[in-house]
């Protein structure tokens, strides 16, 4: 029936780990485009052209959230482990330095995004200080993205 | 199942004094604040502070390393609790798992000199909780497969100066030893990767996946990951999925296991645990929660608790192990003891001189004996005995097997009545102090309240009605003891569970030993001059079964008398009961010994914890309560078969 299979991995981004464990500025701001040319970029060193092109099929950026850092990948199901080993060994996105989390891994979009709620509403409850004005704004604009997906 | 990394690397501060190298240690000192923080964040649940030491071993080497402490924790991160807590949640990771920290030592192994100085009788070694190796050449590396007695082998896979073989490979897999393989390797640059890549499938194909682990060894927190995209990395190497699965949790779990409890224990001691005589024990009720208190790896002062740390604040307070209590002196203890076994004459009369050795042991457990011996009508008396008489079993299990030798180690905790007959037959202690023996592979000796096994006693007092057919209960001839052993593969969750047998009003308590596999109804026939009684305690109690001890050098017709007229024998329930029973069995010798006291060990074992001590005709075996109850007349008469074979081949 399905023909295509895909696998929804939901990943948190840690930016800049080394400097400051409670700070919340942020060095640089992650949007769809910044995530998918470095997950490209890793996948092509690590695994060549063949290896990106195989992955880029199914390969795209579903949601990012620049407050919580929350993200989710879509890939197809035979590539997904690549393009997760790929994702683990992002080294920085522009300048800052990175680490990949996987949160959460998932072969449709209604179980990832239950779970992108629920990481959410526990990582907004997480960060400390309150969040600024923009900053709430920017959160409920990318929770309707969500629901949407 | 928790996930280790235990490659946490810790620098130490240089002896030179000035400015800037305190400057050094400070920051040396945030990174390993840092590291562990976000370990713990990733949902890590144990992390091993690495010290890498190379050339001539010398005193100063020895383990200085401070285990970080919770005001560290909350200093570098206050909201921690509520992101480890989500992350353990989406792990899989139980919240109330403590986070460990234990000490490791890399020793860089270059020459035949070290690696003599590589066995277990190094001091500056010992310091350390965890020994691995790193070989710097071909002869390093064999030398550490073969000889040296460490932990882990740690290689260096992106540059390696040498050959794996498989057959090396495979006799130190034999031996017990651990690879070690670091992911950070991978995450630095593209040469290093490949190297990485290259050298360690081969021995992730020869090894595959046994006795391996993985860590991380990462120099900064960029380098960290968590333990799912580490399982991942792995298939890169060629493991599979569980086998890194388990690379990083369930093979780190086992050789810490197995590390503390050589560390902490000698051989195959036997630790006692008295539990609190208030608690009644009702066949019907589940134990409580409050008797499994054993933390098998446990590392002491490293412990952290999440609600501790979601408190913010005292700083640890995990049960401090007792670290100095080590290895259980056999020689000290046998000078308190004589090499027969027990008479109750000795008991009584030599109270005060086994009384330090008894101290020695076990330190709580004189406190707990006087707390608990409530309507005792020797209160003192029957403490020391009690701690005699854990003293006597534990040492005697020593004895018996260090010598081999067949103690009559039945030993009940009696209880000096004013109307007890005969020259103190039956002393039977008032003190429901149950005492539970189990064989610990891995518990802290005396971590507060973490006594981990009681010797339970259980009455057996038989009524006078049936004193008839109790004198030649059954005995099992010539069945060495052995307790069985609870053992390495604890889950997380679960904790030793002791069953305490309740003392009915006035109890008298005797232990009961169970035979492996076997239920003996206590009547099975007797060699007159030895015997064993095998009881399956049965949680409900049923009192069809009694057994009785024997007098001493008297008749054994003259069946202790017991004043409470409480008969007390069961078999196991099995029902509410979904622990194992470890099982232990006894050797007599021969030659007309009369015991006069016995004492029947049941030993219980968490869950999936039972080792066999190993002995000549040990059979040990773990078995599970609810089965044993069909196979009750088999095992009767297996039983009875095993107890004639064997007389006969000792005649």
């Amino acid at each position: 029936m399905v023909g295509f299979k895909n696998r929804f991995m939901l990943m948190e981004v840690y930016l800049d780990p080394d400097k400051d464990l409670l700070g919340e500025g942020t060095p640089v701001i992650l949007t769809k485009l910044n995530l998918s040319e470095a997950i490209k970029d890793s996948i092509l060193v690590n695994f060549g052209e063949c290896g990106l092109a195989s992955c880029l099929g199914s390969f795209h950026v579903a949601y990012v959230n620049p407050v919580t850092k929350l993200c989710i990948v879509r890939s197809s199901r035979d590539e997904h482990r690549r393009v997760w080993s790929a994702m683990t060994l992002v080294r920085s996105v522009g300048n800052c330095p990175v680490v990949f989390n996987l949160l959460d891994n998932s072969g449709c979009v209604r179980a990832c995004r239950d779970a992108a709620l629920k990481c959410e509403t526990e990582k907004f409850n997480q960060s400390g200080k309150g969040l600024s004005e923009e900053e709430v704004r920017e959160m409920n604009r990318c929770l309707d993205k969500l629901k949407l997906l | 199942m928790g996930f280790f990394d235990l490659n946490v690397p810790y620098s130490y501060p240089s002896q030179s004094g000035g400015k800037e190298v305190a400057v050094a240690v400070a920051v040396a000192n945030k990174l390993r604040v840092k590291l562990a923080t976000k370990a713990m964040e990733l949902g890590y649940v144990g992390i091993a502070h690495n010290h890498s030491i190379g050339g001539v071993m010398t005193e100063k080497d020895s383990c200085t390393i401070p285990l970080l402490t919770l005001g560290s924790f909350i200093k570098a991160a206050p909201r921690l609790s509520s992101s480890v807590a989500f992350h353990r949640g989406l792990l899989g990771v139980p919240r109330s798992t403590p986070f460990r920290q234990y000490t490791r030592v890399t020793v860089k192994l270059e020459s035949k000199a070290q690696c003599l100085g590589l066995n277990s009788g190094n001091p500056v070694l010992k310091s350390y909780d965890i020994v691995a190796v790193r070989p710097m050449n071909q002869f390093a590396f064999d030398q550490a497969c073969t000889k040296a007695e460490v932990d882990i082998i740690s290689i260096d896979f992106s540059n390696l100066p040498f050959r794996l073989m498989h057959p090396t490979v495979k006799a130190a897999i034999k031996r017990g030893v651990y690879f070690e393989i670091k992911y950070s390797d991978l995450l630095k640059d593209a040469e290093k990767r490949r190297q990485v890549i290259s050298n360690a499938k081969l021995l992730v194909d020869w090894t595959k996946g046994k006795n391996l682990i993985i860590s991380s060894g990462s120099p900064s927190v960029t380098e960290l990951r968590g333990p799912n995209d580490v399982i991942n990395l792995m298939s890169l190497l060629g493991l599979s999925t569980e086998r890194a699965r388990a690379a990083v949790s369930k093979n780190c779990r086992n050789m810490i296991a197995k590390i503390l409890k050589k560390k902490r224990f000698h051989k195959e001691a036997v630790k006692v645990e008295l539990l609190s005589s208030s608690d009644t024990f009702s066949l019907e009720q589940t134990l409580s929660g409050d008797f499994m208190k054993w933390d098998p790896i446990s590392s002491g002062e490293g412990d952290m608790l999440l609600e501790d740390l979601a408190k913010a604040f005292d700083a640890t307070t995990r049960a401090v192990a007792n670290k100095s209590s080590k290895a259980i002196d056999v020689t000290s203890d046998r000078k308190g003891l004589p090499s027969h076994g027990f008479r109750l004459t000795d008991i009584l009369g030599s109270e005060p001189s086994t009384q330090e050795t008894a101290d020695k042991m076990i330190d709580d457990a004189p406190v707990h004996c006087k707390s608990q011996v409530s309507d005792a009508c020797m209160a003192d008396s029957a403490s020391s005995v009690d701690n005699l008489l854990e003293n006597e079993t534990v040492s005697q299990i020593e004895i018996s097997e260090d010598d081999n030798k067949v103690e009559p180690t039945t030993i009940v905790p009696l209880r000096k009545c004013s109307t007890s007959q005969g020259q103190g037959l039956l002393v039977q202690d008032q003190a429901p102090a149950s005492f539970t023996l189990i064989r610990c592979t891995k518990s802290d000796a005396a971590s507060d309240g973490n006594m981990q096994t009681e010797l339970e006693s259980e009455d057996k007092s038989v009524s006078p009605s049936k004193i008839g057919h109790v004198v030649p209960q059954s005995l099992v001839e010539n069945l060495k003891m052995e307790t069985i052993l609870v053992h390495d593969e604890v889950s997380l969750e679960e904790v030793s569970k002791e069953e305490v047998i309740s003392d009915h009003a006035k109890i008298e308590h005797s232990v009961s030993i169970d035979g492996d596999e076997m239920e003996i109804d206590g009547s099975l026939e007797a060699n007159h001059d030895e015997y064993m009684e095998v009881t399956v305690e049965d949680q409900k109690h049923e009192t069809d079964n009694s057994l009785s001890p024997e007098a001493a050098g008297q008749d054994h017709d003259q069946v202790p008398s017991l004043d409470s007229s409480e008969a007390e024998l069961g078999e196991e329930p099995a029902v509410p009961y979904n622990n194992t029973i470890e099982i232990s069995m006894e050797d007599k010798k021969e030659s007309g010994r009369e015991i006069e006291t016995n004492q029947q060990v049941h030993v219980q074992s968490e869950r999936n914890n039972v080792r066999n001590s190993g002995k000549v005709g040990a059979k040990r075996s773990r078995t599970r309560l609810t089965q044993l109850q069909p196979l009750k007349p088999f095992l009767l008469h297996r039983f009875k078969q095993i107890s004639k074979r064997r007389k006969h081949r000792r005649g």
